[in-house]
């Protein structure tokens, strides 16, 4: 179950990073310190490893060993596999053309990574990598994929000012992998992606999606721009340009401190950079105006490089005003893997529109920005239920009590009374007539004789099995069905988590039989 | 057409129902929450609570009125009551038993022998009916005794009754009835 402890353990971080992000205005509020929330987290995190529900290793957000992400290769790509390492070795020029070509061929290859692939791994570009969590990416440049050593990270902090929140980052931080030279920043997929170039490449910000989740800490929820692996990332000096530049279309999303330079870097591009740009012309523009825009749009899952630029430059604008603590970083990567998982099925099919005109104009990040608010949202609901977020019957209940309440006050009071008097007559005589009972007088003697036998009690029931099921096997969830016949269960149950054998399991759907 | 005394044969009590009450009011939300073993209705109103000791369903309404269905005894089926009661106590609940009373019987018994409804329905014409159309087995209905009893032509009887002593007695009474018009065995 080792995938299972993987988004485990993630979505344990994520539930955890986005407490503290949200708790932490309230606490900054109060006047009290940073700290009091960072050491909340330690011993929040310490006890979850404590209790062994989950798996420790997975715990440690940057050393994920396995695989994030399940690349299906078709057979015929295994062979092509290699080609392009070596063909990108060459001039970059030409081979970027061939890739486009492959690209545009459209062949929705994908390729699978055996599980125990270990890094660097090259991909060709023209291929459509699909993570564990089935999120496609297409990959428009050959990139090579490589793990970052754990821990390391992956912008140097310096970098995370320009960064763009990273949604890529975010994705499928866990697995930490991170672009050859440098951490890809925007690194939606699980993988980061790095030109195969490497070169000319320089470990460069392109870990921006890395560092920018780091910093960024305040939105978990940032959409990861899928894409963005895609591009690999350029082995241009503008690091997180270049990631996200690795989106296809993104050129617009570079980070504002990288547009610039990636303006630059984009307009070499051509000759050295492996990755094709569709789209530079927005990027070209670099104009973004990131200043106080807080964008948040979720990343769509889809292909849509356009919105995926979008979203890079609104994930920019925040990763500036946020200054994450590393250690956020892992956790709003797996954050912003959950949302970026949950939004991108939803298609931010506005977003794309909205994304189509590559413009960067403020209005557009505000509204991205918004987006993203609503992801957050959705982000959180998914994560918990429960809380302030609660709409079930706290409410009902008061009301419930209040009413049944006034109604049964009374009466019950009444009852009482009527029961100790019952009580005491009963045990002065047997015999009892009282008024109270006299409601259906024939056979009431005999009723009332063995009313009293009850009340002492001791004999009847005591049965109890006494509590069979006295376990800590508990599941948490939603019901989509339950259904009994005579005494046979059937259970269809959704999204939850299983307490079992002292392990935690998540499940989204659970069906299960079982016998009263 | 000899009725014959000896009715050796073997009455199947298969279901006992009884109602009593607590005489109070009880919050049917805190039985579904806290109770054990419990199905809420809240669409009818009611809890249900199973046992299975004696192994019984019991319907619990608001007003305190508890119906206890499922025992195979009358024994079974007050025993069952008191527990049931008893637990609504350890709830928290002001209980007393009160009122308890077996209310039907239900028994299945079984002919040596095959039946023509037909002409037995002739034969007993207003106190039995027979729609095959509707239902395979003639009605037969007791009065005095207040029991039904259904017959079908296999010599299948089910019968249903106040109580059980009522009940044997109403296989009793029928038995020469059917007696007479059993259908030869041909096979």
């Amino acid at each position: 179950m080792l995938s299972n402890s993987n988004n485990l353990s993630k979505l344990y971080l994520s539930v955890i990073e986005d407490v503290i992000e949200n708790m932490r205005e309230l606490i900054l509020d109060e006047g009290l310190e940073d700290r009091v929330l960072e050491v909340l987290k330690q011993l929040w995190e310490s006890k979850v490893m404590q209790s062994n529900a989950v798996d420790g290793l997975a715990l440690v957000k940057n050393t994920i060993n396995s695989s994030n992400f399940v690349l299906q290769l078709p057979p015929n790509y295994g062979q092509n596999f290699t080609k392009p390492t070596a063909s990108m070795v060459n001039p970059a020029g030409q081979n970027v053309q061939s890739f486009t070509t492959k690209n545009n061929g459209g062949t929705l290859a994908t390729f699978s990574l055996p599980p125990g692939v270990t890094y660097p791994v090259q991909i060709p570009a023209g291929v459509t990598l699909q993570t564990a969590s089935g999120q496609l990416y297409k990959v428009n440049v050959p990139v090579m994929v490589t793990q970052a050593p754990a821990g390391q990270c992956p912008l140097p902090p310096s970098q995370l000012q320009p960064r763009q929140r990273v949604p890529v980052v975010e994705r499928r931080d866990l697995c930490s992998t991170s672009l050859q030279p440098a951490p890809v920043v925007p690194s939606t997929v699980p993988k980061t992606m790095a030109p195969l170039k490497t070169e000319p490449f320089t470990p460069r910000p392109v870990a921006c999606p890395n560092a920018v989740p780091q910093t960024t800490e305040q939105k978990p929820l940032i959409p990861l721009v899928p894409l963005r692996d895609e591009k690999p990332v350029v082995p241009q000096p503008a690091v997180q340009p270049t990631v996200q530049g690795n989106h296809v279309l993104q050129s617009e999303a570079p980070p504002v401190q990288a547009p610039f330079s990636l303006h630059t870097q984009m307009s070499f591009q051509p000759p050295y950079q492996p990755p094709l740009y569709k789209s530079e012309s927005p990027f070209d523009s670099g104009h973004f105006t990131l200043d106080g825009i807080d964008f948040d749009s979720p990343k769509p899952i889809d292909m849509s490089l356009t919105s995926a630029s979008t979203q890079m430059q609104s994930l920019q604008v925040k990763m500036e005003t946020v200054l994450p603590d590393g250690s956020a970083f892992g956790a709003s990567k797996v954050a912003a893997e959950e949302t970026v998982r949950q939004e991108g099925h939803g298609g931010t099919a506005d977003m794309s529109t909205h994304l189509e005109g590559l413009p960067l104009d403020a209005s557009k990040l505000e509204m991205a920005l918004l987006k993203d608010y609503n992801y957050n949202d959705a982000l959180a609901d998914i994560i918990q239920l429960d809380g302030p977020s609660d709409s079930s019957s706290d409410v009902e209940e008061f009301e419930e009590e209040m009413g049944g309440a006034i109604g049964e006050n009374d009466f019950l009071g009444m009852m009482t009374a009527e029961a100790l008097q019952a009580l005491q007559e009963a045990e002065e005589s047997s015999d009892d007539g009282k008024s109270s009972s006299g409601d259906d007088s024939v056979g009431m003697d005999e009723v009332t004789v063995e009313e009293d036998p009850l009340n002492s009690g001791d004999d009847v029931s005591e049965q109890d099995v006494p509590d069979l099921f006295d376990t800590n096997n508990v599941i948490v969830c939603q019901y989509d069905k339950i259904h009994r016949s005579k005494n046979r269960w059937k259970f269809y149950l959704k999204d939850g988590v299983m307490c079992y054998g002292g392990k935690d399991y998540v499940f989204s759907k659970a069906v299960g039989e079982a016998e009263w | 057409m000899e009725p014959s005394n000896d009715v050796a044969l073997d009455i199947i009590i298969t279901n006992v129902v009884a109602v009593f009450r607590t005489r109070c009011h009880l919050n049917l939300r805190t039985i579904a929450l806290e109770g054990v073993n419990v199905i809420y209705k809240p669409e009818y109103g009611k809890v249900l609570m199973k046992l299975r000791k004696p192994r019984i369903t019991a319907s619990i309404w608001s007003s305190g009125k508890i119906i206890c269905t499922g025992a195979t005894s009358e024994e079974e089926a007050k025993q069952g009551a008191r527990r049931l009661a008893r637990t609504l106590q350890k709830l928290g609940f002001k209980v007393r038993f009160a009122d308890f009373k077996v209310v039907n019987v239900l028994a299945v018994c079984s002919m040596p022998f095959a039946i023509r409804l037909i002409d037995f329905t002739k034969k007993n014409r207003p106190i039995a009916s027979y729609e095959p159309e509707l239902h395979p087995a003639a009605t037969y209905r007791i009065k005095t005794l207040k029991a039904t009893i259904q017959i079908f032509s296999t010599g299948s009887l089910t019968v249903t009754g106040p109580n059980v002593q009522t009940v044997a007695t109403a296989v009793e009474h029928i038995y020469p009835l059917l007696f007479e018009c059993q259908k030869p065995l041909r096979k």
